[in-house]
C-alpha cells in the first residue's frame, strides 16, 4: 500500500512538472492546488520518505497499521498545504503528533517509550497555549483566513507574534523546548525516526512561512525578543553540542545534529533578511534529506548488532568498505561539506548571519566547527578502531538502495539552484 | 556485482586521468595573466561567483602537483600492492589531488574553500586507510585540525564584506577601501586559518601524527598539497595588505620557532617517517619566514622543490620499510640491506637536495633563502636561529643513514621485492625532475638583483653543511663506543623534552580518550603493523623490556612544560622589544 502511494506521488510530480507555468498565473486552479513556490519541492520530500518507509517495513513487520500511519501524517502534511484558515492549520499541526505518538507507543523498542510520550503531549499542549490567546485577538480584528488581501487586516504587534508561534517553537524544536525530541528519537523505531525528522520538523518550518502572514507588516528583525531567542538557540547548540561528544547512544547523536541544523533555521527566520526564506527552505530541505538515512543506517546496524552503545559497535564497519563509505558520505553531508546541499545552505545561512551581525556569523562557525567534532567521531566510532568481535559477528550485507539516494543528494545540488 | 563493474570502470578512467595530469604539464607558460570567471550565480546575491586563476605561478604549482601526484599514484601500486581497499584507496587519492587542484586554480574564496575542504575530507580518509586505534585518533586529529583552519578562513572573510567579489589574485594592489581594523582582523584570522594547514605552532600537532597514513599518502600530503595551501594563499594577500615591520618579524620570529624546534625533534626521532615529517615542518618554517619577508617568488621556489624531494625521500623511505620487514626504527635494521643498492643512490642523491647541496635543486631555493636573510637585515637573532635548524637539517639527514651503518640483523631479506618496476620507474622521475627542475626554475624567473651579495655570505650554507657533517661524525664516533641501549635512552629524554615543549603529542594522542592521563605513559614508537593490527607482539616486547626505564610516567611534570613553554614565548618577546 505504501508503495503505490509513492507511485501515486511520483507520477503526480512528474506531471507537476507539465504544470510549472501555473506558478506564475493566478488563476482558480492555482488557488485551488495552493501550489506556491515551496509546494514542488516538498512533494518531493514526501515522496521520497514514502519510498524509504516502505523499504524498512519491508524488512520488518509488515503490518498495515504502519502504512496507515504514515499515510496519515501525509494526509495532514498536504492538507496543511491547502488550508487558508489558521485554526484549521493549527489543528491539523498539532493532531500530526498523534501518529508519532501511536508509532512510539506501538513500535518502540523499550518501557521507556512512556515517558517520551508523556513529554511529547505535554510540551506541544503547553506551548498552544499562548496561541489561544492570539487566536481571540485574531479573532477580534481581523479574518483567520491568511490569504485575505492585506489591507484589511490590522497589524498586530509583534509580541503577540512571538506568544503566537511558541507552539511552533516546541516543534521546531528550540533549544530550551528540545528535550522531547530526544527522548522520541531515542525511543522510537527506525520509521518513527524518519517521519519525525522528515516530516514533522518540516512541517514547523512550514508553519515559520504561514504564520507570519497572519501579522502583515511587522519585521522580525533587530529586536530585543527576538535577539535573544537568537542568542538562546545558538548557545544552546553550540551547548549540546559539546554534550553530544562523549555520548554512548547513537540515536541521541543525531537527534542533537538534527536540532543543531534547526537551530540555523531559527537563527535565519529571525534575522529577517530577504534572503531567509529560501535560505529556510534549502535547510529545511538538506536536514531531511540527511537525517533520515543516517537514521536508517543507524537503525539497520541496531537491527543486526542488537545495540547502539557506542562502546559495543566500535569498529563493526571496519571491513565492510562499501557501507562505510556510504556512512561516510552521511556523516560528512551533516558536517556541509562541498558538492552537497547542506554545504549550500551553510553557505547561505552565512550570508544571512553575516547581514545580521559579525559576531552571530563567528558564533555560527563555531557550531559548524563542532559539528564537524561529534560527527567524524561518530564515524570512526564505527568504521576504525578496535573491534570488539566478541559481542557480534561481523557484518557482510551491502545496502544498495542508499546508493541512489546518495548521488541523489549530490545531484540536488545542481537541481536547487534554479 | 554492479558497483564493482561501475569502480573497475572508474578506475580504468583513472588512467586517463592520469594521462590527462601529465597533459596539464603541456600547459604554455604564457607571461599574461588570464583569469576565466565562470559567474555562477546564486539568487539575489553576487557574492559568490567561481573563477579560476591561471598566473604563471598558479600553473607551475599545478604542474607540480599532478605530476608528484602521477608518480605517486604509481608508487601506491608497489608500496601498497593489490589489498583489498586500493580502489577506494586510489579513488580517494585522486579526490585528493583534484581538491589540490582546484585549490591551487582558484580565483575566488568558493572554489578556495571547496579546495580545502576537500583536502581535509579526503585526507581524513586517507590517514585513515589502516583502520587502528592510532590511525583513528591521528585521522581525528588531521580533521579536526582541519575543521579549525576551516572555520578561522570562512571567519576572516566575513571581515571583507564590503567588496563585490573576493578575488584571490596576486596582483599588487592594495585593498580598494581602508577598513582599518577589519583588515588586520581578518590577516590574523587568515593567518590562523593557515597555520592550521601548514603546521605552525600552535597546531603542528596534526603532521607527526598523520604519518599513520601509508608512505605514498604521506608523500602526497606532506610534501606538496596539504601544507602548502595555507602558505598558498597567505602569498596572495600579502601585497594588498601594509604589513608593519612588527607584524612581520613577529610572524617571522614564529616560524622560526617551528623550525628550530622541529630540526631539534628530528635530531633524536627514531622513526624514520616522523624524521621525514619533522623535516617537512622544518622546511615549511623557512618558507614562513620567507613569505613573510614579501618574497613570494622565492617562497614558491621553495615549495616547488620542496615538493619534489621530499616526496622522492618518502617514497625511498617507503621502500627501505618494505625492505626492512615493515620496521621504521632507524635502529632496527631486520633485513640485509646491502643487497638494496639502487635506493641507496636515490637517498643520497635527495638528501643531498634536502640539505642544499651543490647544485641540486635544494641548493638553489635554500641558498637564495640563506642570502635574503643576510641581505634583509631583520634580526640577528633569528638569523642565527635559521642558521642551527639549517645545521639540525644536515645532522638529521645523516642520521638517517645510520639505518645503513647498523649490525643488528634479525630477519635475511629475500630478492622478491629488491627490483620492482613501479619503484624505480617512479624513483627515477623524480629523480630527474628534482635536480633539472631547480636550474631551470631559477633562471626563469627569480630576479638577478637576488644574487649580488657579498662573498663572504655566500658560502655560509656551504659552511652549514660541512660543520654539520663534522658534528655528526663525531657524535657517531662517541657513540660506537657507547651501547645501543644508553643511547637510544639519552635521546628518548631529550626528544620526550622538546615534544612536551611543543605540546605536540597532546593532541595527537590522547583527545578523544578517556584517560586523559595516559599522555605520559606509552610513549614507544609503533611499527609499520602496529598500524594494522593491535596486538603487540614479542619483538616489541623485548625492546619495550630494554627502554622500561624510559616509561615516562612523569618525566616532565606539565607545571614544568607551560614553563618551558612560556619561556620560549618570553624569549621571543624580549627579543621583539630589543630589537626597537
Amino acid at each position: 500500500m505504501l508503495t503505490k502511494c509513492s507511485q501515486f506521488l511520483v507520477a503526480s510530480l512528474s506531471l507537476s512538472i507539465f504544470f510549472h507555468r501555473l506558478y506564475k498565473r493566478n488563476d482558480l486552479i492555482n488557488i485551488l492546488l495552493r501550489k506556491d513556490e515551496n509546494f514542488f519541492l516538498l512533494l518531493v520530500i514526501s515522496a521520497l520518505t514514502l519510498f524509504i518507509v516502505s523499504t524498512q517495513s519491508k524488512e520488518r513487520r509488515l503490518s498495515p497499521n504502519v502504512s496507515l500511519l504514515t499515510i496519515s501524517i501525509f494526509v495532514i502534511f498536504f492538507i496543511l498545504f491547502l488550508v487558508n484558515n489558521i485554526i484549521t492549520f493549527y489543528i491539523f499541526f498539532e493532531i500530526s503528533v498523534v501518529p508519532l505518538m501511536l508509532f512510539i507507543r506501538y513500535w518502540g523498542y523499550r518501557l521507556e517509550r512512556v515517558k517520551s510520550l508523556l513529554y511529547i503531549f505535554l510540551y506541544t499542549f503547553s506551548m498552544s497555549f499562548p496561541f489561544f490567546i492570539v487566536i481571540n485577538f485574531i479573532r477580534k480584528t481581523s479574518t483567520y483566513n491568511i490569504l485575505a488581501p492585506q489591507d484589511t487586516l490590522i497589524s498586530l504587534d509583534l509580541v503577540l507574534l512571538l506568544l503566537a508561534s511558541t507552539f511552533i517553537l516546541v516543534k521546531v524544536p528550540i533549544w530550551m523546548l528540545h528535550i522531547w525530541l530526544i527522548k522520541a528519537h531515542v525511543e522510537a523505531s527506525t520509521e518513527g525516526s524518519i517521519i519525525l525528522a522528515r516530516v514533522v520538523l518540516k512541517l514547523a518550518g512550514v508553519a515559520f512561512i504561514k504564520l507570519p502572514l497572519m501579522f502583515p507588516g511587522i519585521s522580525i528583525n533587530s529586536n530585543i525578543i527576538t535577539s535573544t531567542i537568537l542568542t538562546l538557540s545558538l548557545t544552546g547548540a553550540i551547548i549540546i553540542a559539546f554534550y553530544t561528544i562523549r555520548q554512548r547512544d547513537l540515536k541521541l547523536i543525531i537527534a542533537i545534529s538534527s536540532i543543531i541544523h534547526i537551530a540555523f533555521m531559527i537563527l535565519i527566520y529571525y534575522t529577517g533578511h530577504s534572503i531567509s526564506l529560501w535560505t529556510l527552505l534549502i535547510i529545511i530541505v538538506a536536514h531531511g534529506l540527511i537525517s533520515p538515512l543516517i537514521f536508517i543506517f543507524v537503525g539497520n546496524i541496531y537491527d543486526y548488532i542488537s545495540s547502539r552503545r557506542r562502546g559495543i559497535i566500535k569498529g563493526a564497519l571496519k571491513r565492510l568498505t562499501y557501507v562505510s563509505i556510504i556512512w561516510f558520505f552521511l556523516t560528512i553531508f551533516n558536517i556541509a561539506v562541498p558538492l552537497s546541499i547542506n554545504f549550500i545552505a551553510e553557505i547561505y545561512f552565512f550570508f544571512n548571519a553575516m547581514a545580521y551581525s559579525y559576531f552571530l556569523s563567528v558564533l555560527g562557525i563555531v557550531l559548524i566547527f563542532i559539528n564537524g567534532l561529534f560527527n567524524i567521531y561518530l564515524y570512526t566510532s564505527t568504521a576504525s578502531g578496535q573491534n570488539k568481535d566478541y559481542y557480534y559477528q561481523t557484518l557482510t550485507t551491502e545496502k544498495t538502495i542508499f546508493y541512489y539516494i546518495v548521488i541523489f543528494v549530490v545531484a540536488v545540488l545542481i537541481v536547487l539552484t534554479n | 556485482m554492479v558497483l564493482k563493474k561501475w569502480l573497475t570502470i572508474f578506475l580504468i578512467n583513472f588512467r586517463v586521468v592520469l594521462i590527462f595530469l601529465f597533459l596539464l604539464r603541456i600547459f604554455p607558460l604564457i607571461n599574461n595573466v588570464w583569469i576565466f570567471t565562470s559567474s555562477y550565480m546564486f539568487p539575489m546575491w553576487n557574492f559568490v561567483d567561481i573563477s579560476t586563476e591561471l598566473t604563471t605561478n598558479a600553473k607551475i604549482f599545478a604542474r607540480v602537483v599532478s605530476f608528484v601526484s602521477a608518480i605517486i599514484y604509481l608508487y601506491s601500486y608497489f608500496y601498497l600492492g593489490t589489498a583489498k581497499d586500493m580502489n577506494t584507496f586510489r579513488s580517494v587519492l585522486i579526490i585528493f589531488v583534484f581538491s589540490m587542484l582546484i585549490l591551487v586554480l582558484s580565483g575566488s574564496f568558493l572554489t578556495y574553500i571547496l579546495g580545502w575542504d576537500g583536502l581535509g575530507v579526503s585526507s581524513f580518509l586517507l590517514v585513515i586507510y589502516y583502520r587502528s586505534l592510532l590511525a583513528t585518533r591521528s585521522g581525528l586529529a588531521t580533521f579536526i585540525t582541519n575543521r579549525l583552519g576551516d572555520f578561522f578562513i570562512i571567519v576572516s572573510f566575513i571581515f571583507l564584506l564590503g567588496l563585490d567579489t573576493i578575488q584571490l589574485e596576486t596582483n599588487t594592489q592594495k585593498f580598494p577601501i581602508n577598513y582599518g581594523i577589519f583588515t588586520t582582523l581578518f590577516f590574523f584570522m587568515l593567518l590562523t586559518g593557515a597555520f592550521t594547514k601548514r603546521a605552525q605552532i600552535p597546531f603542528s600537532a596534526w603532521l607527526p601524527a598523520a604519518i599513520a597514513a601509508p608512505t605514498p599518502v604521506s608523500a602526497l600530503v606532506h610534501s606538496s598539497t596539504l601544507v602548502t595551501a595555507g602558505l598558498y594563499i597567505i602569498s596572495k594577500f600579502l601585497y594588498k595588505l601594509d604589513l608593519t615591520i612588527n607584524v612581520s618579524i613577529f610572524f617571522c620570529a614564529a616560524t622560526v620557532v617551528l623550525s628550530t624546534l622541529a630540526g631539534l625533534i628530528a635530531t633524536v626521532e627514531s622513526d624514520l617517517k616522523k624524521l621525514v615529517a619533522m623535516s617537512t615542518l622544518r622546511q615549511i618554517g623557512l618558507i614562513g619566514y620567507i613569505l613573510f619577508l614579501k618574497e613570494n617568488n622565492i617562497a614558491l621556489f621553495h615549495i616547488f622543490s620542496h615538493a619534489t624531494f621530499k616526496s622522492l625521500l618518502f617514497i625511498v623511505v617507503g621502500s627501505f620499510i618494505i625492505y626492512n620487514t615493515g620496521f621504521q626504527d632507524i635502529r632496527v635494521k631486520t633485513a640485509d640491506l646491502s643487497l638494496v643498492k639502487i635506493p641507496i643512490v636515490f637517498l643520497i642523491a635527495r638528501r643531498a637536495s634536502l640539505i642544499g647541496f651543490l647544485y641540486s635543486s635544494g641548493f638553489f631555493s635554500k641558498d637564495l633563502i640563506i642570502l635574503t636573510f643576510c641581505s634583509s637585515g631583520i634580526s640577528l637573532i633569528l638569523y642565527f636561529f635559521l642558521l642551527f635548524s639549517c645545521f639540525l637539517t644536515v645532522c638529521y639527514t645523516l642520521k638517517s643513514f645510520k639505518l645503513l651503518l647498523n649490525n643488528i640483523r634479525l630477519a635475511v631479506l629475500d630478492g622478491n621485492k629488491t627490483s620492482s618496476a613501479w619503484l624505480s620507474i617512479s624513483a627515477m622521475g623524480l629523480l630527474a625532475f628534482t635536480l633539472i627542475f631547480g636550474y631551470f626554475f631559477f633562471w626563469e624567473n627569480i630576479d638577478q638583483e637576488h644574487c649580488v651579495i657579498e662573498a663572504t655570505n655566500k658560502l655560509l650554507g656551504l659552511w652549514v653543511i660541512i660543520t654539520g657533517m663534522v658534528f655528526r661524525y663525531l657524535v657517531w664516533k662517541k657513540n660506537i663506543k657507547t651501547s645501543l641501549t644508553r643511547q637510544s635512552i639519552k635521546y628518548k629524554q631529550l626528544k620526550i623534552f622538546f615534544i612536551q615543549i611543543t605540546n605536540l603529542n597532546w593532541i595527537s594522542n590522547n583527545f578523544f580518550s578517556s584517560t586523559f592521563k595516559n599522555r605520559y605513559i606509552n610513549f614507544y614508537e609503533p611499527t609499520w603493523w602496529n598500524y594494522i593490527s593491535e596486538v603487540v607482539s614479542k619483538k616489541n616486547q623485548l625492546l619495550a623490556r630494554n627502554h622500561r626505564e624510559i616509561k615516562t610516567r612523569n618525566f616532565i611534570l606539565p607545571l614544568e612544560q607551560t614553563l618551558y613553554f612560556l619561556l620560549f614565548a618570553i624569549n621571543i618577546i624580549i627579543m621583539l622589544i630589543v630589537y626597537f
